[in-house]
Parts: structure tokens; C-alpha cells; sequence
């Protein structure tokens, strides 16, 4: 999780920060697509993480040569 | 010179790339809220050839909306052109691995070079988003209630995040190889 934190913060920012930065109108349209924009990285980070490790703690004898 | 000098320096040659950077995606998030579709012909004609050339289907382009095709009832226009996608993969890239570059010089090869390949993969990322979001339509699909539209910008975000993240992982894998053989 640590090491997609960049990538994770970047893409929040971008999307949902810099709009409300910038004033946007948070209306329903505004909050469904921050609903959105937050819930599924945080989803698919979680799945790129558990995937990531299950990789690194595979044991040297399972590594095809 | 001491190591704790030779770190403050370095310290200081990465926030003069991260002031760049954010001077580069500021200009671009700039040009991007006010520019037409014919200012945005440097990003939006790459992604509509690229989509051709994968769907067989032609784009044309029509002024003040975008690359439209009337068949499809599909348009490649500004909003959809990707520039937020290129901004936030820059800011990865530039946040992610300018610790890593020892030298100013480094530091600043690694953000133009992040510029460069966010262009080129904001243009793949988006046509595969487009190409996708044109099978949704053809063959549309349910997902937990979700309307047509709902699924055309969660499909957005998923591709766009997972191609950010998968590329992040690679690139960090890249440099920790290229490390290691560099190492004495």
C-alpha cells in the first residue's frame, strides 16, 4: 500500500483536491464522481498491494529459472 | 564534503524539480481549462488515429467539439482528451523518483523524460479507455444498478488508476534493476 501511496495521492489530488481547490460546485453530480474517484484506487490499490506481496514472499524455490 | 552537506544539497535539487514539475502541470492544467478542441489537437489527434487504428472505425474532426464519429454517435472530445491523466502521471513520476537521481542534472533528465513518456502513455492509456468505453457501448452491460454513464467514468478511473499504478511499479522496478547492475 505504502509503495502505490504515490501514484494513490497524485491521482486523489488531481481529481478531487485541485476541483474543490478550484471551487467546484459540490453538488450531487460533483459528490458521486468523488464518490468514485475516491472508492475504486482505493480498491484497486489494495488489490495491486495484496497481488505485490503475495509476489515478494513467493519462496526463491518457486521462481521458474 | 559531508554526507549530511551532500544531503541537504541534494535535498535542494529535488524541491527545484518539484517547483518545476509543479510549474509544468500548472501551465498544462492551465492551457487545458481554457483550450478548444483546436488548441487540443496535440493530444486529441494521436488518441483519435491511435483509436482508428485499433476500432477500424474513422474519426473526424469537427470544429469546436472534437474527433466525432456519427456511426458510433461517439465524439473524442476535450473532456475526454486525458490532460489530467498526463498531469497526474507526471506528478507521479517527478514525486516518485527524484530521491532516487543523485545529481541536478538527473533530477532534471528525470522530469523532462517524465513529460515525454506521460505524453506518449496518456495517448495509449486513453485510446484503450476509449476503445473500451466504445465495447461498452456496443454491448452494454449491468453492473449493481449502475446507469450507462456511471459505468462509462468508473470504467475511466479504473483503467486510468490501474495503467498509473502498474506503470509507477514497473518504472520503480526498472530503476532498482538498473541500481543494482550499476552498483560496484
Amino acid at each position: 500500500m505504502i509503495r502505490l501511496a504515490i501514484p494513490l495521492v497524485s491521482y486523489l489530488a488531481i481529481t478531487t483536491l485541485v476541483p474543490i481547490l478550484n471551487g467546484a460546485p459540490t453538488d450531487a453530480a460533483f459528490l458521486e464522481h468523488a464518490a468514485l474517484a475516491i472508492t475504486l484506487p482505493l480498491i484497486i490499490t489494495g488489490t495491486l498491494s495484496i497481488l505485490a506481496n503475495a509476489r515478494s514472499r513467493r519462496p526463491e524455490s518457486a521462481v521458474p529459472k | 564534503m559531508s554526507a549530511e552537506r551532500a544531503m541537504t544539497r541534494q535535498g535542494i535539487h529535488s524541491g527545484v524539480v518539484i517547483v518545476a514539475m509543479l510549474g509544468v502541470t500548472y501551465g498544462l492544467k492551465r492551457h487545458y481549462s481554457t483550450a478548444n478542441p483546436e488548441a487540443l489537437q496535440w493530444i486529441l489527434a494521436p488518441t483519435a488515429w491511435l483509436v482508428e487504428a485499433v476500432f477500424g472505425e474513422p474519426f473526424l474532426f469537427e470544429q469546436h467539439v472534437g474527433y466525432v464519429n456519427e456511426h458510433l454517435r461517439f465524439a473524442i472530445a476535450p473532456s475526454c482528451a486525458g490532460v489530467n491523466f498526463m498531469i497526474i502521471a507526471i506528478c507521479t513520476a517527478a514525486l516518485g523518483f527524484v530521491g532516487q537521481m543523485r545529481t541536478l542534472p538527473g533530477k532534471l533528465a528525470l522530469l523532462f523524460t517524465s513529460v515525454a513518456l506521460a505524453y506518449v502513455v496518456t495517448i495509449a492509456v486513453n485510446a484503450a479507455r476509449i476503445v473500451i468505453a466504445l465495447l461498452l457501448q456496443a454491448h452494454p452491460v449491468s453492473i449493481a444498478g449502475l446507469s450507462s454513464g456511471q459505468i462509462h467514468h468508473a470504467e475511466g478511473i479504473v483503467v486510468y488508476f490501474t495503467s498509473l499504478c502498474c506503470l509507477y511499479l514497473l518504472a520503480d522496478c526498472l530503476l532498482a534493476r538498473a541500481r543494482t547492475k550499476a552498483a560496484p
